[in-house]
């Protein structure tokens, strides 16, 4: 047989949208895309994931807001953005015609905040999903994450739910000591999918100036650094929820999106080292469909939580009730 | 317009303890303006994960190649001057806006003041300035001889055009580089043919825009450092404070890193 190995099967589906190949960008880390144009082809991802965008426009955390640790960056941008009335005039209409679709990342202070800026999205066709990031400080709440209490995000969801027909993803947080309680909640709320991670908070100190390294004093650590902790939590995650998992947190190559794809992710994003390395994006996509050609698999599906299916087949049960 | 390449060391030279110039092949690229910068990768690993921003030194005219000088300062400079002749170093270039060489004619005078290794992207502009007529100074200072190991090319350019400052007198003139300015623009010609650029350390800038607006504002440009994740103005990360404008901060990876005085907090 000479015949030619047919491509495998690289879409997945996210809610109500089928994506071409499972590289998305991560939220934050893509601006809304102008600038990665200049390097790839954008028709080429399989979703754009743009910039948190608040009801109100933000200008961002006082200099300097990044430091760099081993293997992964801190940053503390504090959602600088035009807010959504200038998204959707000025940022939304330049990236209609893409192929891939556009996810508007979505963050507010208070639950009134995210429901009026979801209800505005609603009315732009470009926003064909959003990603509602429940990481940010609840101001009304005291300041504590509206993503760390799994009532309030139940809640929160349910209302950005009421007011946004498509697409809904909730992004959690990992600030918490079980996820798996976060993300039952945003699943019972009407999440159509999940993404993890968003960042793990932490700091720096500069020993020379013997001060934080951040003007804000913590940031969030992204980057390869991170990425244990990520695959360990859309491991626990996949295990608790049906709806389908966006993994990312420090993926830097295919194997690390394999790793989240077989923990049980059914897409990945990519956020730093796409800062680092623009040509990160391409590199991922085919490391994923050589790995399946080169293993005969004919759909990228087939090895969403293939891990986990493994593991619970070569292990005792007693294990598995623990572990999964 | 800027682009992520991979371009072959064509020399790599110690210039005293802790300075280097590297060449790296571009050819192709497209002709870099004085104050752009690149993003380079300083090895293959993923520590460090991040770019080190530097300072277009120089562009070569036929082959595009691009000159870098830098201060070995930390782990990610150290790494690259590792880096030997036929090695392959993964940038991104040229980046950022570079000095605005507007209303620079015979007529007016170019003064350039640089700290410490500040000179990089000032002697990129002087040699444009040069190839203009445009009249210059270039004043550069450091704390003591050993911080302008590197001034061998830019003294060997610029000839009597150059002035040297350093706080321990070990060469040049003793004190602050901005002392010889205050002289020049207390003693030279008009003030209203000059235009000022600088780039130095952040007390350095505050002095100079102080000289610059006492007495007849001249045009000050400054290039400004910042930590950068990416250096293409996706991040928002490298921000510094706005003066003026509706934006409370502006990049430095894009709109900058070179500003008119009026546009930042310096
Ligand atoms: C636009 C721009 C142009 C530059 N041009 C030059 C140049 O031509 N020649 C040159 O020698 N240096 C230049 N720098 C500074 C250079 O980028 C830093 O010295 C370098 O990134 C330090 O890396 P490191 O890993 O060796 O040091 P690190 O271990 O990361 O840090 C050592 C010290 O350098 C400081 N530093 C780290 N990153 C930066 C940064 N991005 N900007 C300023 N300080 C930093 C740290 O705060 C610390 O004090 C430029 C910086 C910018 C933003
Ligand atoms: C500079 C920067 C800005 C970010 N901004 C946002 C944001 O606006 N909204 C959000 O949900 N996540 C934001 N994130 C988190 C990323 O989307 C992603 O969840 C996280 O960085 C982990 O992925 P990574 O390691 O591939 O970067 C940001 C991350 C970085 C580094
Ligand atoms: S470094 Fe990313 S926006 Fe400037």
């Amino acid at each position: 047989m000479t015949g030619k190995i047919p491509r495998p099967d690289m879409t997945v589906k996210i809610g109500s949208l089928t994506l071409e190949n499972p590289v998305l960008t991560a939220a934050g880390c893509f601006g809304f895309g102008r600038e990665f144009a200049e390097f790839l082809d954008l028709n080429s991802l399989g979703a754009i994931v743009v910039k948190g965008t608040t009801l109100r426009p933000r200008g961002g955390n006082p200099p300097p807001r990044l430091g760099e640790v081993p293997a992964g960056l801190l940053n503390a941008i504090g959602l600088q953005n035009p807010g959504v009335d200038r998204v959707m005039a000025e940022e939304l209409p330049r990236l209609k015609g893409l192929k891939p679709p556009i996810i508007v990342n979505v963050a507010g202070e208070t639950p009134e905040e995210y429901v009026e800026t979801a209800r505005r999205l609603a009315l732009s066709p470009p926003a064909a999903a959003l990603e509602v990031n429940i990481s940010c400080p609840n101001v009304a709440r005291g300041g504590m994450a509206f993503g760390t209490c799994p009532l309030q995000v139940e809640t929160l969801v349910r209302a950005v739910r009421q007011v946004f027909p498509r697409t809904l993803i909730v992004k959690l947080t990992p600030n918490v000591t079980d996820i798996r309680e976060t993300a039952r909640a945003a699943a019972a709320g009407g999440a159509d999918a999940l993404s993890l991670i968003n960042t793990l908070t932490g700091m720096a100190i500069d020993i020379e100036g013997q001060v934080p390294l951040l003007a804000n004093v913590t940031g969030g650590l992204s980057g390869p650094a991170l990425r244990p902790v990520a695959v360990r939590m859309v491991w626990q995650v996949a295990e608790t929820v049906d709806i389908p998992i966006i993994g990312m947190g420090g993926i830097a190559s295919a194997k690390d999106a394999l790793e989240f794809l077989l923990a049980g992710a059914s897409a990945v994003a990519i956020g730093t080292a796409g800062l680092v390395d623009p040509s990160v994006f391409g590199r991922v996509q085919a490391g994923l469909e050589a790995y399946l050609v080169h293993r005969g698999i004919p759909r990228l599906e087939e090895i969403c939580g293939l891990a986990r299916r493994n593991w619970k087949r070569n292990m005792p049960a007693k294990q598995v009730r623990e572990n999964g | 317009m800027f682009e992520q390449r991979r371009g072959l060391v064509l020399s790599h030279i110690p210039l005293g303890e802790e300075y280097r110039e590297l060449t790296v092949g571009a050819e192709g690229m497209a002709a870099a303006r004085p104050g752009q910068f690149a993003g380079l990768k300083v090895g293959k690993a993923l520590d460090p994960l991040l770019r080190r921003p530097l300072s277009i030194y120089h562009q070569d005219r036929g082959t595009g190649a691009l000159h870098f000088l830098y201060r070995v300062v930390g782990q990610g400079t150290r790494l690259l001057s590792g880096l030997k002749e036929g090695d392959e170093v993964d940038f991104i270039a040229p980046l950022g806006r570079g000095f605005s060489l507007e209303g620079l004619s015979p007529n007016t005078r170019a003064l350039l003041v640089a700290g410490g290794v500040g000179a990089a992207p000032l002697y990129f502009l002087a040699a444009r300035l040069r190839e203009k007529q445009v009249p210059l100074t270039f004043f550069l200072g450091g704390r003591r001889a050993a911080d302008l190991a590197f001034r061998g090319r830019i003294a060997a350019a610029l000839g009597e055009d150059l002035v040297i400052a350093t706080e321990d007198g070990s060469l040049g003139r003793q004190g602050l580089v901005t002392g010889p300015l205050q002289e020049f623009l207390d003693e030279g010609p008009g003030r209203e043919a000059c235009r000022l650029f600088a780039c130095g350390p952040a007390p350095m800038l505050r002095e100079v825009a102080r000289l610059a607006s006492v007495g007849g504002a001249i045009p000050l440009q400054v290039s400004l450092e910042a930590r950068m994740a990416c250096g293409f103005g996706a991040c928002l990360g490298c921000v510094c404070p706005a003066s003026g404008g509706d934006a409370p901060y502006r990049r430095v990876c894009t709109e900058g890193p070179v500003f008119f005085a009026g546009e930042v907090e310096l």
